[in-house]
């Protein structure tokens, strides 16, 4: 059962995880009784009492109803989020949003950008439960620091591609030309469902790379990183033009078909007042 | 077939479900859409003079318990002038209603003469002045409890435009009938109501409210019994003076029967979104046994308009 707390389910911060860079992963202990099970893609709104609430990707749930949240230090509230000391109360409303549609093919390629990693890393655990899906994943970030989760990556026995635009590690150069190349040569396209997260102009571009492959509607994007207030779907701050699909509740995951539709994908955001701005 | 068509003042609709302001008006496309899905009108965001961030998160809260919202959202908007070129991307078959806020005459006046003049093929359908909201400073329900002001604003744009103008107003007062009086001895064509009710949720772990703004206003279900006894109120002292449009909790077909036997025109919907999938699925239901029920009944939907008063 995937139980949704409206409203804040305030929690004390129980781990607080390093990953370099500013960046942090906090982990709260959902009590078993409120029986939740969010899927890799959903999102909460992680509220910081008394600054503001935002939305964050959950970057892993396990078992033991630990839920993590990476939190990198570039806007204003996240950067605050990321100086809090164990113990201290935040607020957990959600879970929010489609998720992944998990497809059960043989082959799942991943593409992560930068914190795009961040649902993926949950999604490759919730993938490698499921024995008979092979996972394929495409890292890439502008240097080797900004590769977030390296070292646990590593020790996953999945196929992993990195790459950065630097070359300090892995293939100089972006995700997009090794998703291009795997797809050219080695990837039986029927049986690959592709799952990938990042900035949205790197979305934009590999949904080029799959278009030519015809594979637009067998992969799924992540939009997680826009501006969203309710997380439900009625206030429209979120609104994609120019079909009117919300972020927070049609999304944050959509099929290639879809998007391919969708006029602001990858051009234009949205800020808080309901302006547009270009990408 | 049953007829769902309505009339609020000259203004025809092709039923009388309107999206209420606040909910999927911010953009052109979620207007649309809401259009398509089968409301009878839908209304923009509350517009004003300049672009506002709105209130930090969390601003909307949903109330499970009582299938009700509490909001603080500060009227976020981008400004008139940007919004007008919104309004310009609207599909030619939708009816919608520009929702407005400003603290004084001359704002409103100044945002209607320029959506009237650059929005001239595809007009709204009505300005609906929003004096009514409580949570935001200097404008909204800070006006619309004074009468005086609601005078003043209501005659200038009066005479600014001619296209309907709306005017929503707030339960947030001792007596609605002072400033309903105000609104209608000023012209205007129609009246909504209500607003959100001022409210306030703390968390009793945190121990602070939950809104960033700490107070919002609250709507959806629980309000509905005091949006049933304004309109009712309303419209014992006016009877059909002036079209009344009902907004409160509004989200089964029998809630939309309550306010026209009360005395409504048409309802407005917005928490309710979130008790269906989609609005598709709200729409679509409610008309669907609304129509049943006309038939069953055998009377048009305006015809049980205020007949709880007889």
């Amino acid at each position: 059962m995937n139980k949704r707390f409206n409203l804040p389910l305030c929690l004390p911060i129980e781990k607080i995880t390093s990953e370099g860079l500013g960046t942090i992963t906090l982990s709260f202990t959902i009590p078993s009784v409120l029986q939740t099970q969010p899927l890799p893609g959903q999102y909460f709104m992680i509220w910081n009492p008394g600054d503001d609430e935002i939305p964050i990707s959950i970057s892993n749930f396990d078992s033991n109803n630990s839920i993590s949240f990476t939190i990198c230090s570039e806007g204003e509230t996240s950067n605050n989020l990321t100086k809090k000391n164990k113990s201290k109360l935040i607020g957990l409303r959600g879970p929010f949003g489609n998720g992944f549609d998990i497809v059960e093919k043989e082959t799942a390629v991943l593409v992560a950008g930068g914190m795009g990693i961040a649902p993926l890393r949950y999604l490759i655990y919730y993938l490698l439960r499921r024995k008979n899906i092979k996972i394929i994943l495409i890292y890439g970030a502008k240097v080797e620091k900004e590769l977030f989760f390296k070292t646990e990556l590593d020790n996953l026995s999945i196929e992993k591609h990195f790459c950065t635009d630097d070359g300090s590690i892995g293939y100089k150069g972006f995700p997009t030309e090794i998703l291009d190349n795997l797809l050219k040569t080695t990837l039986e396209k029927k049986s690959t469902e592709i799952y990938a997260c990042g900035p949205e102009l790197m979305l934009k571009a590999i949904l080029g790379v799959v278009k030519r492959y015809s594979l637009e509607r067998f992969t799924q994007f992540s939009l997680a990183d826009r501006y969203i207030r309710c997380g439900f779907g009625i206030c429209g701050s979120c609104t994609l033009d120019d079909q009117g699909l919300t972020i927070c509740h049609d999304g944050p995951v959509f099929r290639g078909d879809l998007l391919l539709n969708v006029k602001d994908f990858g051009l234009f955001g949205r800020k808080s007042d309901g302006s547009k701005f270009k990408l | 077939m049953i007829d769902l068509q309505i009339k609020v003042g000259d203004v025809k609709l092709r039923n009388p479900l309107i999206l209420a302001s606040g909910l999927l008006g911010s953009s052109y496309s979620s207007l649309n859409r809401a259009y398509e899905n089968g409301f009878g009108a839908v209304t923009t965001k509350s517009i004003g003079v300049e672009s506002r961030d709105g209130y930090p998160n969390p601003s909307i809260i949903y109330l499970e318990e009582i299938k009700s919202i509490l909001n603080a959202v500060g009227v976020a908007n981008p400004g008139y002038k940007v919004f007008t070129q919104e309004l310009k991307e609207m599909n030619k078959d939708v009816q919608y209603v520009v929702s407005l806020f400003g603290s004084n005459p001359d704002e409103f006046v100044q945002m209607i003469e320029h959506i009237d003049e650059h929005i001239i093929v595809h007009s709204p359908s009505a300005y609906e002045l929003n004096l009514s909201c409580p949570h935001a400073k200097k404008v909204g329900m800070a006006v619309g409890t004074d009468p005086e002001i609601i005078n003043s604003i209501i005659s200038c744009v009066k005479k600014s435009t001619r296209i309907p103008i709306w005017v929503k107003l707030t339960p947030n007062i001792t007596n609605i009938i002072s400033v309903a009086e105000a609104a209608i001895s000023a012209g205007a064509d129609a009246l909504v109501a209500i607003n959100t009710l001022k409210a306030l949720m703390i968390d009793i772990y945190v121990k602070k409210p939950i809104l960033s703004n700490i107070r919002g206003g609250l709507s959806g279900r629980s309000i509905k019994p005091i949006g049933i006894r304004t309109i009712f109120d309303l419209f014992e002292k006016y009877g059909l003076e002036i079209p009344l449009i009902g907004v409160g909790g509004v989200s089964k077909w029998q809630d939309v029967i309550e306010y026209f036997l009360a005395g409504a025109n048409a309802v407005q919907i917005g928490s309710a979104l979130n008790d269906y999938s989609s609005p598709k699925e709200l729409t679509s239901k409610i008309i669907f046994v609304l129509e049943n029920y006309l038939s069953d009944e055998n009377v048009k939907i305006g015809e049980l308009r205020g007949i709880a008063h007889e």
